[in-house]
């Protein structure tokens, strides 16, 4: 008899399963096509059609040849002597305006393509202008089929010689194709010099009368340089091509690891080994990963080779791309690549053939093109409900750091919600993989995944809760960035509106969720009564853990773990003033028992319970700590080690006691704690008990603290002796 | 060693229950090849599926080697090797890979999952196609693979769904060889087949299905006792088919 699966150790087992999974898939030539021979092919076919529309449009090459057709030859040199003429006129005005604007700030040619038309214009004599004779009856023809960019003919009969065909007036006509941006292009370019002619003309007739010339409207150009992002940025474009890179990265690996396994015969027999289906679905969504992100970065290297050689690199990134440039890339890459393996994992898991997979996943790859084209949008602010809505966040953020306007807290947000997000679909691929309606085509719908179960369950399953993470984070972003928006609000309301945020966001989901997926609330939350002797041991506990949180606090800020500015301290310390005209029980209710009832029932009762039936006791206990950490960073900056060792103690009396209530008392005292040192300050000061928030304690405080720490805890475990620890959770 | 009690299992179509199983009970001793047969739709491979941990019964339970498959599902997967006829390969690996990750899947270490594999290959004449990738592999090949891969992890228990099924005779008689051989280590089979002819000679003892519900249950004297048929095939007609058989008595 062979070992149980569960003995052999975890990670060694998760990389052999990785290892077979990219066996199977990159031995596969198509993936090998989608993988390098596309991006080869693809990058330098865009390139020269990027090339082609710059240089119809807004590019200041010098290299643009217009042909233009004319229907005589002596209208020909009469055209090319006013193109001369005018070409000159416009050289001599753009000389003027540099010599007056010298002292101003320089604007790159690209932002100004009028201003880039006159200095092509400029040249008196074009290098590639060619100005050909055709005949006036197949003119337009020439110019329909391309072969000619503009026909300029004759509308009235020029005196037979050049010079004094000069001086008699002209009407040309102009023959262009309405639509090209090439043809369009010489029309201009005629259009700017004949009137630059014109203009001379004029002038030189009225000055041989006498009169003085004066322009009844006349304008000036005066260009202002801008600090920010340009109006419309083509590295608007890159969080497009990052979504279209990895997407196409990770959709076939994607398919053949789910649908492919039913199509193939192997399902069945995997399913029927004995291996976590989660840890099944851990080592197919790092084998899309891998294989999303090696097809994102040989199409990187694809498109910076093509860029530099075909000299778009400075079009799109400014200065050049940058090694700093190549990192933010790269680390977008393995965000959008993150985000779309496990959206596409959960969702070809559900599909049991390739042809039913790719079914639903092209309706997802045109809705992701969404928000890559939302973000080319001139103007668009990245705001709070941006930072957790799946996809547009990471777009958002693609963009604003492309173009280096990135806000810190919106980049956090942005990336938390999407680990969240991965995490559900994961959660939610290992519960739909291998069901028996995918295995053998029982008559199920997607109305069968959130059926509530019809037995009470004993915890939340793992998609529900990392729903609620998900979920939990996102509503408690939107409407904590909100209300500090609202800042004529009162000190007071603002505090009671917190505390109801703080009861809905982290009371109402899990409540929720948890009537959905027929959670028993005593195990579920771990809402069950203790003895005296714990909740005593658990106050006590609560009051002496503040130095070592202190502490960790302080240490991780000098670390430069936390980056606390000094607009973020004075606003706490104006925040500290304002508290101090409101009565301390407003302050204990809202922002001591109201977060401990509500975020224990959240963390340490939904959350817990759902980790805890799939992983070990110490892992449920450092996760749990670790999102806890996550969601006070977010929302208090420099928090996060602090709040995370706060987790670890909450966690591991959780699982002591195998409730949620002596979690509820540490909660409670320990921020009821700092809460009232902060309110009584001053009066503190004055006795001598001034603990400054930014110094260390003395060391004798911290060697309290341990053993007040060590002795509490034993008492919570002498207390909870009689009582058998939480192993199972059921 | 495998205990089937009361196992009872209803899939819906269109809000109405059609039965699978009802209330089926039977028990497989080590070393016992057990024949579980039936006409097409009796629940013959919705049983096979509740005892893996494949299906979850609506009532009743599946026990391997003492472990109840709702209660302890990698228990009893780890003891069960099972084969079936949809059983396929993984195209882009060779023999050897694909016999070694499920191995590794079943928790063998990697010394004894060589020594088996070195076995197996043996037994199933697979040692020259060891480094050949599985799409290259003919029908039978592939059927000499899928049941060295159900005995990678030595299981004591077999569970054979179909296992002759789009074979051809020297295909067959592969499969038949290998279940006499099973016998012989001492492992407790299950066998579900249409093929009545094979399973008179595999069978130690057998439990016909009919809807669901066993009907019969014994050794082949028993049967033709019971029934005053001789052969498998008469006690399916007159079970399954009365009038006809009645018609051609």
């Amino acid at each position: 008899m062979s070992l149980a699966a569960g003995q052999r150790p975890l990670f060694g087992r998760l990389r052999r399963l990785v290892l077979k999974e990219l066996r199977e898939i990159l031995r596969d030539r198509r993936t090998i096509i989608t993988l390098v021979v596309m991006p080869l092919l693809i990058y330098p076919l865009l390139a020269i059609a990027f090339q082609r529309f710059l240089l119809t449009s807004i590019s200041t090459e010098e290299d643009i040849e217009y042909v233009i057709g004319v229907d005589t030859e002596l209208a020909g040199e009469i055209l090319a002597r006013q193109l001369r003429a005018g070409g000159a006129e416009l050289t001599r005005r753009v000389d003027e305006s540099e010599a007056r604007d010298e002292t101003q700030v320089k604007v790159p040619e690209s932002t100004s393509p009028l201003a880039a038309a006159q200095q092509q214009g400029g040249n008196q004599e074009h290098p590639l202008l060619t100005i050909v004779a055709v005949s006036a009856e197949e003119a337009a023809q020439h110019v329909a089929g391309s072969a000619l960019h503009l026909a300029v003919l004759q509308r009235r009969v020029p005196s037979a010689d050049p010079e004094q065909g000069l001086q008699t007036p002209m009407t040309w006509q102009l023959l262009y194709r309405a639509g090209s941006p090439s043809s369009e292009a010489a029309l201009h370019f005629v259009e700017a010099r004949l009137q630059a002619y014109n203009e001379v003309g004029l002038n030189e007739q009225l000055e041989r009368l006498g009169v003085a010339a004066a322009m009844p409207a006349a304008t000036e150009r005066r260009p202002i340089a801008f600090s920010g992002a340009p109006v419309f940025s083509l590295a608007a474009l890159i969080p497009l091509i990052l979504v279209l890179m990895t997407v196409t990265g990770a959709v076939y690996p994607a398919i053949d690891l789910t649908a492919g396994e039913r199509e193939r015969g192997t399902l069945e027999t995997l399913i029927a080994a004995p291996v976590p289906r989660l840890g099944l679905l851990m080592a197919k969504y790092i084998a899309v990963l891998t294989v999303a992100l090696l097809t994102a970065l040989v199409n990187l290297a694809g498109m910076t080779i093509t860029a530099h050689t075909s000299g778009l690199a400075a079009s799109l990134f400014g200065g050049g791309m940058s090694l700093v440039v190549v990192v933010k890339v790269l680390l977008l890459l393995a965000l959008f690549a993150a985000f779309f393996s496990a959206i596409l994992l959960a969702l070809t898991s559900y599909a049991r053939s390739f042809k039913e997979a790719q079914a639903y996943i092209i309706p997802l790859m045109l809705l992701c093109l969404v928000p890559g084209v939302l973000c080319l949008m001139p103007g668009l602010e990245f705001t709070g409900w941006m930072a957790v809505t799946p996809l547009v966040n990471i777009v958002m953020l693609a963009r604003d750091l492309l173009e280096g306007s990135v806000v810190t807290s919106l980049a956090v947000a942005a990336v938390c919600s999407t680990i969240f997000y991965v995490a559900a679909a994961i959660a939610l691929a290992a519960r739909i993989f291998g069901t028996d309606a995918i295995l053998y085509g029982s008559p199920a719908t997607w109305s069968d995944l959130v059926r509530r179960p019809v037995e009470p369950q004993p915890a939340a399953s793992l998609p529900l809760a990392m729903l609620g993470l998900a979920l939990m984070f996102s509503c408690y972003f939107v409407l904590g960035t909100g209300l500090a928006r609202s800042t004529e609000l009162p000190m007071g309301r603002r505090l009671v509106v917190i505390g109801l945020i703080t009861a809905v966001v982290f009371g109402g989901i899990p409540l929720l969720l948890s009537m959905i997926g027929r959670v028993r609330w005593s195990s579920g939350f771990g809402i069950r009564p203790v003895n005296a002797a714990t909740v005593f041991s658990a106050a006590l506990l609560g009051l002496v853990l503040w130095p070592i949180a202190h502490e960790i606090f302080l240490l991780s800020h000098q670390a430069g773990l936390s980056v606390l500015g000094q607009e973020q301290i004075r606003a706490a310390e104006s925040m500290i003033v304002a508290w101090q005209e409101l009565p301390l029980g407003l302050i204990l209710v809202t922002m001591a028992i109201v977060p401990s009832v509500f975020e224990e029932l959240s963390f340490r009762g939904f959350l817990f319970s759902s980790l805890r039936s799939v992983l070990a006791p110490d892992r449920t206990v450092v996760v749990s700590a670790l999102l806890f950490g996550v969601f006070h960073e977010v929302l208090m900056p420099g928090r996060f080690l602090a709040s995370t060792f706060l987790g670890v103690v909450l966690g591991w009396v959780r699982l002591r006691t195998s409730s949620v209530v002596p979690c509820m008392v540490i909660h409670a005292l320990h921020n009821g704690l700092l809460l009232s040192a902060s309110y009584y300050r001053d009066e503190l000061v004055a006795r001598g008990w001034d603990v400054e928030e930014r110094a260390h304690l003395p060391a004798t405080w911290l060697a309290a603290a341990v053993v007040c720490i060590v002795l509490t805890a034993s008492l919570l475990i002498a207390s909870t002796r009689s009582t058998k620890p939480n192993v199972s959770e059921s | 060693m495998i205990t089937i009690h009361e196992l009872t299992k209803r899939f819906y179509s269109g809000g109405c229950p059609i039965v699978a199983v009802e209330r089926l009970s039977f028990v497989v001793s080590a070393g016992e090849v057990y024949g579980l047969l039936g006409p097409n739709g009796a629940g013959k491979t919705t049983t096979i599926r509740m005892i893996v941990g494949l299906l979850r019964p609506d009532h009743g339970y599946a026990e391997v080697a003492g472990f109840r498959t709702s209660d302890a599902p990698d228990d009893v997967k780890s003891r069960v090797g099972l084969v079936s006829a949809s059983d396929g390969v993984y195209p882009w690996l060779s023999v050897r890979e694909m016999l070694l990750f499920f191995a590794d899947l079943y928790g063998v270490p990697p010394r004894q999952a060589r020594d088996n594999l070195r076995q197996l290959s043996a037994l199933f004449d697979l040692t020259q196609l060891l480094d050949r990738r599985c799409a290259l592999l003919s029908t039978g090949q592939k059927q000499r693979v899928t049941l060295a891969r159900a005995l990678i992890h030595t299981p004591p228990v077999m569970l054979l769904d179909e296992p002759t099924r789009g074979l051809d005779v020297l295909g067959s008689q592969v499969v038949i060889d290998y279940v006499r051989r099973l016998r012989d280590e001492g492992k407790a089979v299950i066998v579900s087949t249409h093929r009545l002819d094979e399973a008179e000679r595999l069978c130690d003892r057998f439990g016909l299905l009919h809807q669901g519900q066993l009907r019969m249950e014994g050794t082949l004297a028993e049967l033709r006792t019971a029934t005053g048929c001789q052969t498998l095939v008469d006690m399916f007609r007159s079970f399954f088919q009365p009038a006809a058989a009645s018609a051609t008595a």
